[in-house]
């Protein structure tokens, strides 16, 4: 019993994510745990941008860790990581007490919004190289943001239908207010029976430092182009839809592509995968200071055109479980082009 | 049953703040218009506006509309029966098309004649079973800048809609809207009264809310809450708030609770060594915070030092708001670090070390990068800096340094756009640059590139964004001014040069802003220049054929200039003005539709200076008598000034009465207004008040033309002014239209000659708001 105490124990790190979890797992959150390849925020795991498409219910909670190596800092400065912890809850569709239930979680944390100043402060989210949108605030706690809190609109270029509703905490962030410290790398990861507690330091910042260097000033820049690339190759062979060029020619072939019917095409997940990988050589790059302004942009159009590509084909393969293939496939398609229209009106303004 | 008060509130999840205001104004006015459209009577409406509700309570709306006869008409009555009074097939046609039976119809008698027909009774329209559609509607027209879906709706709006009130009177008006049924119950403050309260009666709802609800519901009560707290709170600290308005509208927008919490940051390195607008960015941008600075008139300045300290706006009345200061404490002091490290970091450069860097910024794909924009700047600053010196000026020393400031200002203004402080803070472009121009001063010499800038250089480019919002003031210094024009009039041209003027709301770029800019540099600046040839000194920068698109055939760009084309023929009224009409043609010259677009900014800018309409087109219509375009906006400002101070003078409804008499008198026998040659003839004054009027003109007209030439118009018009007994003793005694043609041509003449002199500087006789 006191070793369970000690877990939940609010000032410490791991005592903040388990009391998370058991919050969110009440709720009726799977628990998931984070997605094994790096990323830039626990939007970026399968479980929040592929699942935010398509009709079916979903909710999830997960720890992501999450990389952006243009904010590492050598270890050096007291709030900036290129690597650090986002708790992550998606419910979809959300509920009505949405609010409220996050709220709630506040207060499981130890925080009580009698007490604290606690505020809902509008913050849209947009990611162009993801093709996605959505509206919400940042959650202010004595007018530090320690949440964002989103209702996609779009992923992938593809409406969300219905709404998913997505919290991401900042855990370091929260955690540092929770224990009283102004630098990250003071924060008790857990208090260990009978022994020193294990601080954050000494966990991360030995790999903070190292990764650092990497990123700034090792990481070689001939090479992560070529990987772009070939990431960018990989993706498009398992998520584009149009048949390729030379095969246009053969009527059965084309036929097929068009009517997107033939579900062993197209792969989403290792293609979404692909994109994952190219989107973080991208960041890479952008710490290494290798990306021009007008690079920056064609880079960001080429990852949106893989999302759109991998959005499109998650829709086509995973219409829904309880419904018949083919009217829904006609919906999402429907929908596509709504939306490809949209865009295209967007952009014209 | 008597008119009640209706009452709608919509509850929503928090609102975008900056748009609050107008979003609740919007949905109370169209619930009004929606009344009206439907004949319901009501008293004032008030709107009540938190993060988290928009609300309208109407007075003495009716549940019902009395019933209404409705009259339906058939064939004339005397074709409905025969002779033998049986209905004709037109009248038992009409009954059976009606469904009324044929000995139910009536004879309906008109002024024009009788027919055949009925009555029948249209219930009145009930307010229980109209409103819902009509919030529906409004809801869906209101203005948003982005709406969203929830849940698996279909519907939008700003944010998800959680709960409706409708009530009217004491009853619900009850109904389902947007899936959610309406009822008496609202939700108080999100912490403070997370269930309920129920809203008895209509009329309670403002006093329900802020009792049990601890929601101040009144938008502007809550703002005057606020604006009361901060000062007090910044009083007992010995200082003053720093208010910004829009800053106050947001925090109102973001609390239904105020409470004001004064956070003191204590002796801070941080705090020491940042210059003050770096730490008032700080503070206001995304924190919300009132600064505090020291009471003015101990400072002797506009604004007195920062104080460390700042007033944050919570939503929440702790029991410990000791626990709210330190947790605000502890977001401002690493933001301030923050800003401390950039500093630092960008001190480590020149601002000319970055000029190389602004080749990979792009301005404008069409329009070069920063880097050209810059090279732009530093000539067309000079360019107008030698104009302000005007052309006797330019060879003593303080001259030729104004101009050699402009330039370099021109230069580096857009340096600073690199610099990590400026990407943390954008609203600081310019006040850095100016910043990091003294640092490059004080610091030592053997740094590779870049000269120690002047102050006057570090002031200039400090101004160079200036005026950037409507009550900002314009730049206080001469090479201020200058590279401020420069910027703005290289944008300008630009961007018209490439087909993208402003359309309709659409303005990207912020063209009007930037034309304003333009207009008042020039006007409060007192700087007399001719903004055509400042348009042509801009567009002299830019490489030729910039109109064309790059890559686009002959044709397209035909194209296109033919639709801008017919963009200006729409506003522009004035005729005649032939050379103009050949320039715009002209693909490679926007500069006749660009000057045009500048100078009809002026016209709202005098309104918004409580300057009447009329006195405006007083001052245009002299111009246009001319068919001329007015170039010099200073000297058209004058004009404006002097013919509004003349219209509040006791001389000036008689004189401006005069005037239109003159002109229809002139117009009838056709002399024109002005630059009338012929001289009267003192041998053929006849009477008394006429040869008195020539000898009044005569003795003023050399001293207002004087002032005239001076650009003095309100010295001019203050001569005019006293013509006005004998112009007034003209017209009462004598008969300008004589039979004797020499005696009719001779008075026509003189008062052409009067004509021609007001007209000099205004068309008086179109004022309309004499009087003070």
């Amino acid at each position: 019993m006191a070793s369970t105490e000690n877990a939940r124990d609010l000032d410490t790190f791991q005592g903040l994510i388990l009391t998370l979890q058991e919050y969110w797992a009440e709720q009726g959150c799977i628990l998931l745990q984070p997605f094994d390849m790096q990323v830039g925020a626990g939007t970026f795991h399968p479980a929040t941008f592929l699942r935010a498409l398509g009709p079916d219910p979903w909710r999830a909670a997960y720890v992501q860790p999450s990389r952006r190596p243009a904010d590492g800092r050598y270890g050096d400065n007291p709030n900036r990581l290129q690597h650090y912890y986002q708790y992550q809850v998606v419910m979809k569709p959300a509920p009505d007490h949405v609010q409220e239930l996050y709220t709630g979680s506040l207060v499981a944390i130890g925080i009580d919004p009698l007490v604290h100043d606690i505020r809902f402060v509008e913050d849209n989210w947009e990611s162009p190289s993801l093709a996605a949108w959505g509206l919400g605030w940042e959650v202010w706690l004595n007018g530090m943001e320690i949440t964002q809190f989103t209702y996609f609109q779009q992923m992938g270029g593809v409406k969300c239908r219905p709404v998913m509703a997505e919290i991401a905490y900042g855990l370091e962030r929260l955690a540092m207010y929770l224990q009283g410290v102004d630098n990250v790398f003071d924060l008790v990861w857990t208090k260990a029976k009978g022994e020193g507690s294990v601080r954050y330091r000494d966990v991360f910042h030995a790999s903070e430092y190292q990764l650092s260097c990497y990123n700034f000033d090792l990481a070689d820049i001939d090479m992560l182009r070529e990987r772009f690339d070939s990431y960018e190759r990989e993706c498009m062979k398992l998520s584009t839809l149009e048949s390729t060029s030379d095969d246009a020619s053969d009527p059965s072939r084309r036929d097929n592509e068009v009517k997107g019917l033939s579900p062993g095409k197209f792969h989403p997940y290792p293609a979404y995968e692909q994109l994952l990988l190219a989107s973080h050589t991208f960041n890479l790059l952008d710490a290494r200071g290798a990306i021009s302004v007008t690079e920056r942009q064609s880079h960001i159009l080429r990852l949106r055109t893989l999302a759109e590509g991998v959005a499109k084909c998650y829709c086509l393969l995973y219409p829904s479980d309880d419904d018949g293939e083919g009217s829904r496939r006609g919906d999402h398609l429907e929908s596509l082009e709504h939306e490809s229209l949209e865009k295209a009106q967007e952009s014209d303004r | 049953m008597k008119p009640r008060t209706l009452l709608v509130e919509i509850g929503t999840e928090e609102l975008p703040p900056k748009s609050l205001r107008l979003t609740s104004e919007g949905f109370a006015a169209g619930i009004v218009a929606e009344l009206d459209a439907a004949g319901f009577d009501h008293g004032e409406a008030i709107a009540y506006a938190t993060p988290r509700r928009l609300a309208v309570r109407i007075p003495l709306v009716p549940a019902v509309l009395p019933d209404r006869t409705i009259e339906h008409r058939g064939p004339p009555f005397d074709r409905a029966f025969d002779e033998k009074g049986n209905p004709t097939p037109a009248a038992s046609g009409f009954a059976k098309s009606s469904g009324v039976a044929i000995d139910e119809l009536i004879r309906i008698d008109g002024e024009k004649g009788s027919w055949l027909g009925y009555r029948s009774l249209q219930a009145g329209a009930r307010l229980d079973q109209s409103i819902l559609g009509m919030v529906e509607r409004v809801l869906g027209r209101l203005p948003a800048a982005r709406r969203m879906r929830w849940q698996e709706h279909e519907f939008e709006f700003l944010r998800p809609i959680r709960w409706i009130v409708s009530m009217h009177g004491p009853d619900v008006i009850e109904g389902t809207l947007f899936s959610i049924p309406c009822t008496n119950e609202t939700r108080g403050h999100r912490f403070l009264c997370p269930q309920g309260p129920v809203i008895e009666d209509a009329d309670s709802y403002e006093e329900i809310l802020l009792e049990k609800g601890r929601v101040v519901a009144d938008f502007d009560k809550r703002k005057e809450m606020i604006l009361e707290q901060a000062k007090s709170q910044a009083r007992d600290a010995g200082g003053e708030a720093l208010i910004d308005p829009d800053l106050l509208e947001e925090n109102t927008a973001l609390v239904e609770w105020p409470v004001a919490i004064r956070c003191d940051i204590g002796d801070l390195p941080s705090f020491r060594n940042l210059p003050d607008a770096v730490i008032i960015a700080s503070m206001q941008g995304h924190q919300r915070y009132f600064p505090v600075v020291e009471p003015a008139a101990e400072s002797g300045g506009e604004t007195g030092p920062l104080m460390p300290c700042f007033i944050a706006i919570s939503n929440i009345d702790s029991p410990h708001p000791e626990k709210v200061r330190q947790g605000n404490l502890r977001v401002i002091r690493p933001r301030l670090e923050d800003a401390v490290f950039f500093l630092n970091n960008d001190k480590g450069r020149s601002l000319e070390s970055r000029l190389g860097d602004l080749q990979d910024v792009v301005f404008h794909a069409r329009l070069g990068t920063l880097h050209d924009k810059s090279k732009r700047l530093e000539r067309l600053a000079g360019i107008i800096a030698k104009r302000m010196l005007g052309e006797g000026a330019g060879s003593d020393a303080h001259d030729l340094e104004m101009v050699e400031s402009a330039e370099r200002a021109g230069l580096l203004a857009k340096c600073d756009l690199l610099t990590e402080m400026v990407g943390e803070f954008p609203e600081l472009q310019g006040e850095m640059g100016g910043e990091y121009a003294l640092n490059d001063s004080a610091l030592n010499d053997n740094r590779p590139a870049g000269s120690p800038e002047r102050e006057a250089v570090a002031s200039a480019i400090r101004e160079s964004y200036r005026p950037r919002f409507a009550k900002d003031s314009i730049p206080a210094t001469e090479a201020g001014q200058a590279v401020a024009l420069a910027d703005k009039l290289d944008t300008l041209v630009g961007i018209f040069a490439i087909g993208q003027a402003p359309k309709a709301d659409k303005d990207p770029f912020a063209l009007r802003r930037a034309a304003l800019g333009v207009l008042r540099i020039l006007i409060e600046g007192e700087i007399d220049l001719d903004l055509e040839s400042l348009l042509i000194a801009a567009k002299q920068g830019y490489p030729e054929g910039l109109s064309r698109a790059p890559g686009t055939s002959k044709k397209t760009a035909n194209k296109t200039q033919a639709k801008s084309g017919i963009d200006e023929s729409r506003g522009d009224g004035a005729p005649g003005q032939g050379s103009d009409r050949i320039r715009k043609s002209d693909p490679d010259n926007p500069l006749p539709q660009l000057r045009k677009f500048i100078f009809d900014r002026l016209r709202a800018w005098f309104l918004d200076q409580g300057i009447p309409a009329d006195v405006f087109n007083a001052v245009h219509a002299r111009f246009e008598e001319r068919s001329e375009e007015p170039k010099r906006p200073f000297d058209f400002a004058c004009r404006v000034y002097a013919v509004d101070a003349f219209r509040r003078r006791p001389e000036a409804a008689a004189l401006a009465a005069a005037n239109k008499r003159i002109r229809n008198i002139l117009r009838q026998s056709e002399r024109p207004l002005h630059g009338f040659e012929t001289k009267p003839k003192e041998s053929l004054f006849c009477e008394p008040s006429e040869r008195a009027l020539a000898k009044a003109l005569d003795a003023i007209e050399p001293l207002a033309m004087e002032r005239i030439e001076k650009g003095d118009y309100t010295a001019a018009l203050h001569h005019l002014a006293s013509l006005r007994d004998s112009v007034d003793s003209f017209f009462d005694d004598v008969k300008v239209m004589d039979e004797d043609e020499a005696l009719r041509n001779n008075r026509l003449a003189l008062l052409g000659r009067i004509a021609s002199l007001f007209m000099e500087t205004a068309d008086i006789s179109s004022l309309q708001s004499t009087g003070a």
